[in-house]
């Protein structure tokens, strides 16, 4: 369990972008440090969450991915609850995972906190003599749309935690700033007493359980 | 490979031994033993380990993990993986005396391959005295995904033969024996390989060569003929199955026209459920676990791809299926079985009908209202219930998502119309819906389905295994199989396999009714489906898209809720979202809703004044997020100002009136709290404060203490805390902002603490650690 014991913030982030654009690889590399060490008795592995540090803060990032989805029908829209951030990944050397960034982007915004976060992620950087997608041309896209942008790797890690905290950044920005609406963030302030730290922590995650 | 160690218990002294310090705290650890209850632990320099201890009874203790890593043995070609696992002794074991109040555990040590090149896999898979009682299993539902079944037999008796040649004595047995019998009778599947047969004909020629195969080669080629035969006649049956389809279509056209004179809606939600429960359950029972796998299943976009895992493709289509049938059925309510008698053009041909791409604008479905669209809505609504009880998660999965697509969820007027009592419902089904981990680590779902079926959403599966497949390596060090990887993917792979022994349990009879319109093909595309959507309901805002439009529906149904429940269920099954949603109603421009506000609590007589303080005093409540140029529209102005009833101005699209809930709920940038002062005379009177998101403790603090007539105290003598559930409290940081720092799930009850008390005293339930509740399904 280690540093999941206690965070001060819970960010909700969403991967998405076309099928194979390298979203779970994405996920994995950030995520990575968090897995590795679980024990073969657990099945619940935790793909998807990792505690950064910022500022002092403590932020535990849940990252929902979508991946093996991609043919179920309207799915993706349960998926935008309580986000406020999103990466939308699109594939450099694949023009058309990038002519649908702006409907993904429709998408998200039909559904999601209108004052989320959104960082347009060229992923497979390292294909670079392969690449249909000018650099330029994408960082207009996504100035003209105010997201903010970033090439990655996930084959070879560049930029991945960047990215990541990028946004993390600029979550814990608006929530400092208000800008973020209140509700969609789940907040856990840490208090002496460790156990009573646990107990908030179990408000926060009700589970399936009703 | 294991060897039992039996711990010994008492102090260090009783046992005498003890030999390395250093690494006590670490077996304490280890062994999830605590200084309090554990003696003591040691080790013995001898090869193995010799450890004893006892732990005291208690309940709580069971839950811990009972294994923890030790460590690796590298071997040629191999890597092992050694687990100790705590395992209680039996109370008659005649090595330990029975100690009253106790548990005695013993550790064992368990070896098991974590990764190893294939060679090597399959001589452990021979070797059955050193191997892991699940190895085979996993071995033989896994293999496929890192090699194919012909290499895997030449690679077997080539092993075989090698152990055989070792062996001079001429046997009568080999350890390919049990392994191929097993393989045999469980896994035959792997067989199934038609036209040619392959690899069971690759098997039988190795059985023919000795003789102690024998018998083995009998049912190998029993089952060839066998297979071959079902081959054959599986053609024919298509065949005829072709036909039956065609009669099958002409019926369905013919009952289809007959159906027409009906609603769908007089369909009983019973047997609606029932008919999709059986639909999803055929489909799910016939899916090859394997090709779940994330290494199959993520290869299925690639070109020459198409046709891989058929049976889970056929699942998705179902699902799919269903999403379309609820957006189909609440778009064109009148298709393929027209409610009304609309005198539109009416082809014979329902698919024709049903799809009037011809004419996108055509008024086919500009007979439906509102309401009429909110009646399908609740009608989903109910199946969906009846789903959840059957535990069809797929088809719950379905219609909640169909009903959140984009096309039905902008339609507000609509979702305006839809009972609260379905809305509760319809949110709770959402909230519910059993997520990832709960999925994997509640067994519940799993204990609970033995009795009557389920059908799992298969996403939430896929979804775990292509992460576990993206996460974990193929091969370690370069040339070893990563079998552990394989043994994670089992564990998920198993459970779907036990699921679907469940799905026997189910015995539903076919209505070919109900599925016949189930089933009946309607084509809408996202688009399609969209560019409906619109003309039924035109966007009225000028950013039609706006998220608003989906707050407005939920604002609605939760303000209407909040008329009649208890504030505090709201808050607790509606967390999360619902404050954000409330929120957004100061963004909307001008304000579809009208909001009346009827009833004050009376307890509230210090609210009014806080607010006309605060807001003269910060500029905070018509800050950033209301941007609407009256304030008055503004909701933290109309939920705190009772009289100010009117907003004249606004349109009234949704004429959802609703008292705002003041207490315990987040609105906008804030929220009202009560206060109370800790062991002063007048310490049980709450104070309502009004809390914005620009207060950090120590304003909070400020307030309060005026409020209490205390402002001779100085505010660093203070500490706030927030009175959970259960006597449970949350200590607000210093200076954090109180706003965002509160739990919003529990009531918004402060108490003012001086500092040199000793809050933990207050804390009964946190002083004995063993009783320390623990969470319930997330680390």
């Amino acid at each position: 369990m280690g540093s999941d014991d206690s965070y001060n913030f819970v960010f909700k982030v969403v991967l998405i972008g076309e099928s194979g654009v390298g979203k779970s690889n994405l996920l994995s590399r950030f995520t990575k440090n968090e897995f590795m060490h679980d024990s073969r008795t657990t099945i619940g592995v935790e793909f998807s969450t990792r505690t950064v540090q910022l500022d002092h803060l403590t932020i535990k990032a849940q990252i929902w991915d979508t991946a093996g989805l991609e043919r179920y029908r309207a799915i993706t829209s349960a998926y935008y609850r309580g986000a406020v951030g999103a990466l939308l990944v699109y594939d450099i050397s694949k023009h058309l995972t990038y002519e649908s960034a702006e409907r993904w982007l429709k998408e998200l915004y039909d559904h999601a906190d209108p004052h989320i976060v959104v960082m347009l992620v060229g992923n497979k950087k390292d294909l670079e003599t392969l690449r249909t997608v000018p650099t330029e041309e994408a960082k207009d896209f996504a100035d003209k749309k105010g997201l903010m942008f970033i090439e990655t790797s996930a084959l070879d890690s560049t930029n991945v935690e960047a990215a990541f905290n990028e946004v993390l950044t600029a979550i814990h920005k608006k929530v400092a700033s208000k800008e973020v609406t209140r509700g969609s963030i789940s907040a856990v302030t840490l208090s002496g007493s460790l156990g009573l730290t646990r107990e908030s922590q179990e408000e926060q995650k009700g589970c399936c359980k009703s | 490979m294991r060897s039992t160690l039996p711990l010994c218990g008492g102090d260090d002294e009783a046992c005498g031994h003890q030999r390395s310090i250093s690494r006590v705290g670490w077996m304490k650890r280890l062994l999830w033993l605590r200084s309090s209850h554990c003696g003591g632990v040691i080790l013995d320099t001898e090869p193995g380990v010799w450890l004893r201890s006892f732990q005291l009874l208690d309940t709580d203790r069971h839950h811990e993990e009972p294994v923890q890593e030790w460590g690796e043995e590298e071997e040629d070609g191999a890597i092992f993986g050694i687990t100790l696992r705590r395992e209680p002794v039996p109370p008659d074991s005649p090595d330990l005396l029975p100690v009253f109040g106790c548990v005695q555990y013993h550790t064992v040590k368990v070896r098991r391959l974590k990764a190893a090149t294939l060679e090597r896999l399959v001589s452990h898979l021979l070797d059955a005295e050193h191997q892991e009682p699940d190895f085979i299993h996993v071995f033989f539902s896994m293999y496929r995904a890192f090699t194919s079944t012909d290499t895997f037999i030449e690679l077997m008796f080539q092993r075989d033969e090698s152990l055989a040649n070792l062996d001079n004595t001429v046997s009568l047995h080999s350890p390919a024996l049990p392994v191929v019998r097993l393989w045999l009778e469980e896994y035959s599947n792997d067989f199934q390989e038609p036209p040619q047969y392959q690899a069971l004909r690759l098997l039988c020629s190795h059985l023919r060569r000795r003789l102690c195969f024998r018998r083995l080669f009998q049912t190998a080629e029993a089952l060839l003929e066998r297979v071959q035969e079902q081959d054959c006649s599986r053609s024919a049956s298509e065949h005829h199955s072709e036909a039956l389809k065609c009669s099958d279509q002409s019926d369905g056209a013919e009952m289809s026209s007959k159906r027409d004179k009906h609603k769908f809606m007089d369909f009983p939600v019973r047997e609606v459920a029932e008919q999709l429960t059986r639909l999803d359950a055929e489909l799910f029972v016939k899916v090859v676990p394997l090709h779940c796998l994330g290494c199959i299943w993520s290869q299925r976009d690639k070109k020459e791809n198409r046709n891989l895992a058929p049976t889970v493709r056929a699942t998705i289509s179902q699902f799919n299926a269903v999403t379309n049938r609820v957006i189909t059925s609440l778009l064109c309510p009148s298709s393929p079985s027209p409610s009304t008698s609309s005198p539109i053009s009416s082809p014979s041909s329902t698919s024709t009908f049903l799809y009037p791409s011809s004419a996108p604008g055509s008024p086919h479905c500009s007979h439906t209202s509102p309401v009429h669209r909110a009646r399908i809505i609740e009608w989903w609504i109910t199946i969906a219930q009846e789903c959840r009880q059957m535990k069809n998660f797929s088809s719950l999965k379905a219609i909640l998502s169909a009903l959140q697509s984009n096309a039905v969820y902008r339609l507000k007027r609509t979702w305006a119309a839809v009972s609260r009592e379905s809305m509760t419902v319809f949110d709770h089904l959402c909230e519910t819906f059993p997520d990832e981990n709960c999925v994997l680590t509640n067994r519940e779902i799993l204990v609970e389905s033995f009795s009557c079926g389920v059908v799992p959403y298969l996403g939430t599966y896929l979804t775990v295994l292509t992460m576990l497949d993206t996460a974990l390596t193929d091969t370690v060090e370069g040339r070893l199989i990563n079998f552990e990887k394989r043994r994670r993917e089992y564990e998920i792979l198993s459970q779907i396999r036990q699921l679907q022994t469940f799905c026997s349990h189910y015995s539903l009879s076919v209505n070919s009714y109900i599925t016949g319109w189930l089933q009946a093909q309607t084509l809408l595309t996202d688009q399609e489906s969209y560019d409906l959507s619109r003309e039924l309901e035109p966007p009225v805002d000028p950013c039609p898209n706006s998220p608003n439009s989906w707050s407005c529906r939920l604002l609605a149904n939760k303000l209407a809720l909040l008329r009649t429940s208890h504030s505090d269920q709201i808050s607790v099954s509606s967390s999360g979202s619902s404050s954000s949603e409330l929120e957004d109603l100061s963004n909307l421009q001008p304000s579809p809703f009208r909001l009346k506000l009827k009833s004050l609590p009376g307890s509230l007589h210090n609210v009014a004044e806080d607010f006309s303080m605060s807001s003269s005093s910060s500029t905070s409540l018509s800050g950033s997020s209301c941007s609407s140029s009256q304030p008055d529209l503004s909701c933290s102005s109309l939920a705190l100002s009772p009289d100010s009833s009117s907003s004249s101005s606004s349109q009234s699209t949704c004429s959802s009136q609703a008292v705002l809930p003041l207490y315990n709920k987040q609105i906008a940038d804030s929220c009202i709290i009560r206060v109370t002062v800790e062991c002063v005379s007048n310490g049980n009177i709450y104070k309502s404060i009004l809390l914005t998101s620009q207060d950090h403790t120590p304003q909070v603090i400020q307030r309060a203490l005026e409020k209490h007539n205390m402002e001779d105290f100085r505010i660093i003598d203070f500490g706030l805390y927030q009175l959970l559930n259960h006597g449970r409290e949350l200590h607000i940081p210093d200076n954090a902002n109180v706003f965002y720092a509160m739990c919003t799930s529990a009531n918004y009850d402060f108490v003012l603490r001086q500092r040199w008390r000793s809050h933990r005293s207050q804390f009964g339930s946190f002083s004995s650690p063993g009783a320390r509740p623990r969470g319930r399904h997330l680390k």
